[in-house]
């Protein structure tokens, strides 16, 4: 749902050019712009102008207030420099941003936009999508573990050749299709066409077939 | 070993026969089984392919036998036939075991989960998508390569 600033807020931010930082994250992402509006809004619990006065005449002296409270919890607000790849870990600080009250960061793990779309993503089963995503997250997430949780499973798999062979089953397939309605519900162990074990966990038919010492694994599969 | 591609190079290095019934339901639509060694498993068992499946799934004994439960894993829900099941998707090595030729091992992500009900599937994301394979009917075999 979006999130609408206050004319104060917008007074603040945009009229009085202080926050560059905030401005740079809304200029790029508008989405992500509008959850750090109301991280900020939230947090620093922007003390309401009196009545009487018009909200686009709040004094200096109001402003000044203000910004010394965010200066307090968050010192990077201040930072005159917009934030880019080469610089954001000199104005945020070293992730997961030390600078940040512990309360903030669980906060801002449990608001992480683009971990939250990316899950979702996943879960109506658009993988692309996902990973394009992820593929343009910016730089800043990329050092939150849930984000590098999810670059980890959406990374495309890897193959390697390995030079090993197996038996044609050939064999056993015929067992199975022999015997398998004697065995619904266990594991069998199968070679060369003849059962060698049979038991009701995957866990009890290799402790049996550790005292056979074959010389090749057979095939193992539980019939459903 | 099967050759397709105009270069020259191999489009497969491995071929496996695979089963293609269910063997507890034979009458049912013929499958496409295959020998896999799911992680460090040590001996082969048969997973369907199913390139419908958005994830490859594991069976919950064997994903318990190979340490897949308990890691650090992205929990999801998947919506399947049984209807919504609740597990994680997790990193391991599945390999694909050749007959005849080369194995391949994928460093693959699987869903495994403690209340999946059936056997092991093999999916196209995350596992298939970098696999050349194809399936030879008359003879029941299965080429593949990396991809």
């Amino acid at each position: 749902m979006p999130i609408e600033a206050t004319p104060a807020f917008d007074q603040l931010a945009v009229g009085r050019d202080r926050m560059p930082w905030l401005r740079c994250g809304a200029a790029s992402t508008p989405k992500l712009g509008q959850l750090i509006e109301y991280r900020i809004w939230s947090i620093h619990d922007v003390p309401q102008a009196p009545k009487s006065r018009p909200t686009r005449t709040f004094s200096d002296a109001w402003v000044e207030q203000l910004e010394s409270r965010a200066v307090v919890e968050r010192p990077h607000l201040m930072d005159r420099e917009h934030i880019t790849q080469t610089n954001v870990r000199r104005l945020l600080g070293k992730p997961p941003y030390g600078r940040l009250p512990a309360a903030e960061e669980v906060k801002r793990t449990r608001e992480n936009l683009p971990y939250l779309v990316v899950r979702d993503l996943i879960e109506r089963e658009k993988i692309g999508a996902a990973r394009k995503l992820l593929a343009a997250i910016p730089l800043e997430y990329l050092s939150d573990p849930l984000v590098l949780r999810l670059l980890k499973m959406l990374a495309q798999p890897k193959v390697k050749i390995r030079e090993k062979q197996d038996i044609d089953r050939q064999k056993d397939y015929d067992w199975l299709r022999d015997h398998a309605q004697e065995y619904t519900g266990r594991w069998v162990a199968l070679h060369n066409g003849q059962l060698l074990a049979a038991a009701a966990t995957l866990r009890d038919i290799s402790e049996k077939l550790k005292v056979l010492r074959l010389s090749r694994p057979p095939l193992l599969h539980r019939i459903k | 070993m099967l050759r397709l591609s105009s270069d020259g190079t191999a489009f497969a290095i491995g071929r496996t026969r695979f089963l293609d019934e269910d063997p507890i339901q034979p009458e049912n639509s013929p499958k496409i089984y295959v020998k896999i060694e799911p992680g460090d498993l040590g001996s082969p068992v048969l997973a369907q392919l199913d390139t419908g499946a958005p994830w490859s799934i594991l069976e919950v004994q064997i994903a318990e036998e190979v340490g897949l439960f308990g890691g650090q894993g992205q929990p999801i829900p998947l919506q399947t036939r049984f209807g919504r099941i609740d597990g994680y998707l997790e990193r391991t090595k599945i390999t694909i075991l050749a007959d005849e030729g080369e194995s391949i091992d994928i460093e693959a992500t699987v869903f495994v989960s403690k209340e999946w009900p059936a056997g092991s599937f093999l999916g196209y994301a995350g596992l298939l998508e970098r696999v050349r394979f194809a399936v030879d009917p008359q003879q029941n075999f299965f080429y593949f390569g990396p991809g």
